[in-house]
């Protein structure tokens, strides 16, 4: 993928940009607003990565000139302003995602492919998801693995549409919280692993190739080996 | 002097002086028109009647009647005794009553002192004259008394002075006094401000107890500065516990990653050691957010999304989340809410909030144990609260328990920060609700207590308030 990189803290933008090199995309990197406008504008990239406080210009002013003039490139906003309300104002002014510093890359990175999939071109509405032998019937709210029929209740129906819309991709625990649950909170125990291990119970009985991964420190990946 | 006449107040009392000397004056000229000018009038009225008859009596009847005509008139019993003068057409005097006239004939009114002296006494006279003189030379003079207003006139234009001398003076004694007065009440509010930006938040200004403006003006900043102190003392206690508390994670962090680096050679413990590592500065990353988040909340710079919001779902929806955790520890989690119920709130932050408490209770309740969620209402207020079976908290630990970093006695075997009621209690005062912690007998009953229709409370609650409540 080709990512544009806006951040002008030089520690910040290294560790980005190597980690995102590592994971196998190309990295344009710019270190003010202005600069990283004008970048924007001039090339056609996969995702923007655009850091709130900027000098010259705002991050929040790019963000906003870029969707003005229907710029509709997915971006990701990295912000020291961590708190709910600050994210709500970063996603209303036309951010497609917002991450608070400090964060660890493989939280950046689950991120950034996530949103890369959703893309600025609208594919067809999907109906049915598949991985594996599962099958998830969306407008049904039918789930079977197999010929077997699996009972599923709302919140664990989400959680599974959420991995496998994802699936070959890692969805971290924050991910899985803001998507699954519409509340943003953080919840003081691991509440999500629990809900995601329930799940996981009735989707990868014993014997059963597993679907549901976990990575270690990260989140979740689902996937048929 | 220049201070004073920069000084609000005195310059206040000098346009104050300026307006009453202007009604003195108009009151005065009032009065002396009425009582000066009006009878001068009537009077002159009369003297020109007097003079027009004899100048008629002379012309027509020559010499010999006028001067009959005027002696006549000298011996009338009148109210304002008659004065005149008459010379005949060759210079002589032919009668007159008048000491003395002007020599030149003046075509305007004469005022003339025209004292009689009879038997040895004096008696004050002031004629007011009309001057006239004949085409055959002759002239006639015509008065008549007007003693007793030509003195009030005297009397009246000599007091002028010492009225409007007293007015301003008293004016300015009075001013200054008044902005001597209003400078001191000042200068006390100065030298608490100067107090408090020396660096002492304890500084107040001094409040009479007579309800005067500057008293209420003065309770006002002083309730400001209890405010801003409060929230000062906050900010200190925060980072003297921040600085406290951190230091054990950071221990546990270094410790962590030093024995990381000397397992270099056994790649398995190493990587379990960085995870710890991780982990550890994942929690120090939350207690930071938890810090900075309850310290925007209460200080009011979080931008709430209050909304209309249904807290009956919004607590199953906390329930539903927690069920799994309840279901782990064995305990019942009992859930009593109407169908759907109103209220405005920040639904991000109540969730949390809720979800906080909930936490605690499956937290310190026994294996076996319930913990209920309880919505009420009434029309007045909605009642939002989380029971359980645990340990409880004595009366001191319910009076600090939303203090940052505190933990009661049966924290010590649980994980945690201290920082989740104290987020609660941030939250709860966002929404002007009261967060109260009741004993059971057996656990700890948490209650939000939201007040509807009334959403101003909040404003003038203190943000430390919906801490504790009454063990009832």
């Amino acid at each position: 993928m080709h990512i544009l990189l806006i951040e002008d803290d030089d520690a910040v933008a290294d560790y980005v940009a190597v980690g995102l090199k590592e994971a196998g995309h190309l990295v344009d990197r710019c270190y003010d607003g202005r600069e990283g406008l004008i970048q924007a504008t001039c090339e056609d990239y996969d995702i923007i990565i655009l850091d709130r406080m900027l000098p010259s210009i705002d991050g929040m002013k790019v963000l906003s000139t870029l969707r003005a003039t229907d710029d509709a490139t997915p971006i990701l906003i990295l912000s020291a302003l961590g708190d709910v309300d600050e994210r709500v104002k970063g996603l209303r002014a036309g951010g497609d995602d917002y991450l608070p510093k400090p964060f660890m890359l493989s939280e950046l990175i689950a991120r950034v492919e996530a949103l890369a999939r959703r893309g600025p071109v609208a594919s067809e509405p999907v109906t049915t998801l598949r991985v594996g032998d599962l099958e998830i019937d969306l407008l049904g709210h039918r789930v079977t693995r197999g010929t077997e029929r699996i009972d599923l209740t709302q919140r664990e129906f989400r959680i599974l549409e959420h991995l496998a819309s994802n699936a070959g991709r890692v969805v971290t625990r924050s991910m899985l919280l803001e998507k699954v649950w519409e509340y943003n909170f953080d919840p003081q125990t691991n509440i999500i692993d629990q809900h995601v291990s329930k799940l996981r119970q009735k989707i990868d009985r014993e014997g059963a190739q597993p679907l549901i991964h976990t990575v270690r420190g990260v989140g979740y990946v689902m996937r048929a080996e | 002097m220049k201070r004073l006449l920069h000084s609000l107040s005195f310059r206040l009392a000098l346009t104050y002086v300026g307006l009453f000397c202007l009604s003195v004056g108009l009151l005065l000229g009032f009065y002396y028109w009425a009582s000066v000018m009006g009878p001068f009038n009537d009077i002159k009225a009369e003297v020109d009647r007097d003079a027009r008859e004899l100048a008629r009596t002379y012309i027509v009847d020559g010499e010999g009647a006028i001067e009959a005509a005027l002696e006549k008139r000298a011996t009338q019993p009148s109210l304002r005794k008659p004065f005149h003068a008459f010379i005949d057409r060759h210079g002589r005097v032919l009668t007159a009553n008048l000491p003395s006239w002007p020599s030149a004939v003046s075509s305007e009114w004469v005022e003339i002192e025209a004292d009689v002296y009879r038997d040895g006494d004096e008696t004050d006279h002031h004629a007011i004259t009309r001057d006239r003189a004949f085409e055959d030379g002759a002239r006639l003079l015509v008065g008549r008394d007007a003693e007793d207003i030509a003195e009030l006139r005297e009397r009246l234009l000599e007091s002028v002075a010492w009225i409007f001398g007293g007015t301003v003076l008293l004016g300015l004694i009075g001013g200054l006094f008044m902005s001597l007065a209003i400078r001191a009440r000042i200068e006390a509010v100065n030298q608490a401000a100067r107090k408090v930006m020396a660096g002492d938040l304890s500084g107040r200004i001094p409040v009479r107890g007579t309800g005067d403006d500057f008293d209420r003006l003065g309770e006002t900043l002083n309730h400001m500065l209890a405010r801003i102190e409060e929230l000062f003392e906050a900010v200190r206690r925060v980072s003297d516990n921040v600085a406290h508390e951190l230091r054990t994670p950071l221990m546990r962090l270094m410790v962590q990653l030093e024995r990381a680096q000397l397992a270099d050679t056994d790649r398995d413990k190493r990587n379990e050691l960085l995870s710890a590592a991780i982990a550890e500065a994942r929690r120090l990353h939350r207690v930071f957010d938890a810090l900075l988040r309850i310290a925007r909340i209460e200080s009011g710079r979080y931008q709430s999304q209050m909304k209309t919001l249904d807290a009956a779902a919004l607590v199953r929806d906390v329930a539903e989340l927690h069920s799994l955790d309840a279901e782990r520890q064995g305990i019942r989690l009992e859930v009593a809410a109407p169908a759907q119920l109103d209220l405005v709130g920040d639904p991000d932050l109540l969730f949390q909030a809720i979800s906080n408490l909930l936490d605690n209770a499956l937290k310190y309740s026994p294996e076996g144990g319930t913990v209920s969620l309880t919505v009420e209402h009434t029309d007045a207020r909605v009642s939002i609260s989380v029971a359980d079976d645990g340990p409880g908290l004595d009366e001191e630990e319910a009076a600090r328990v939303t203090e940052r970093f505190f933990r009661g006695r049966a924290g010590a075997d649980h994980p945690g920060e201290g920082l989740g009621l104290s987020l609660v209690a941030a939250i709860a005062s966002l929404h002007g609700a009261e967060l109260i912690f009741a004993r059971r007998p057996r656990g700890l009953r948490a209650e939000i207590v939201f007040w509807r229709h009334t959403p101003a409370r909040g404003a003038d609650h203190p943000v430390k308030a919906g801490s504790t409540g009454g063990d009832t």
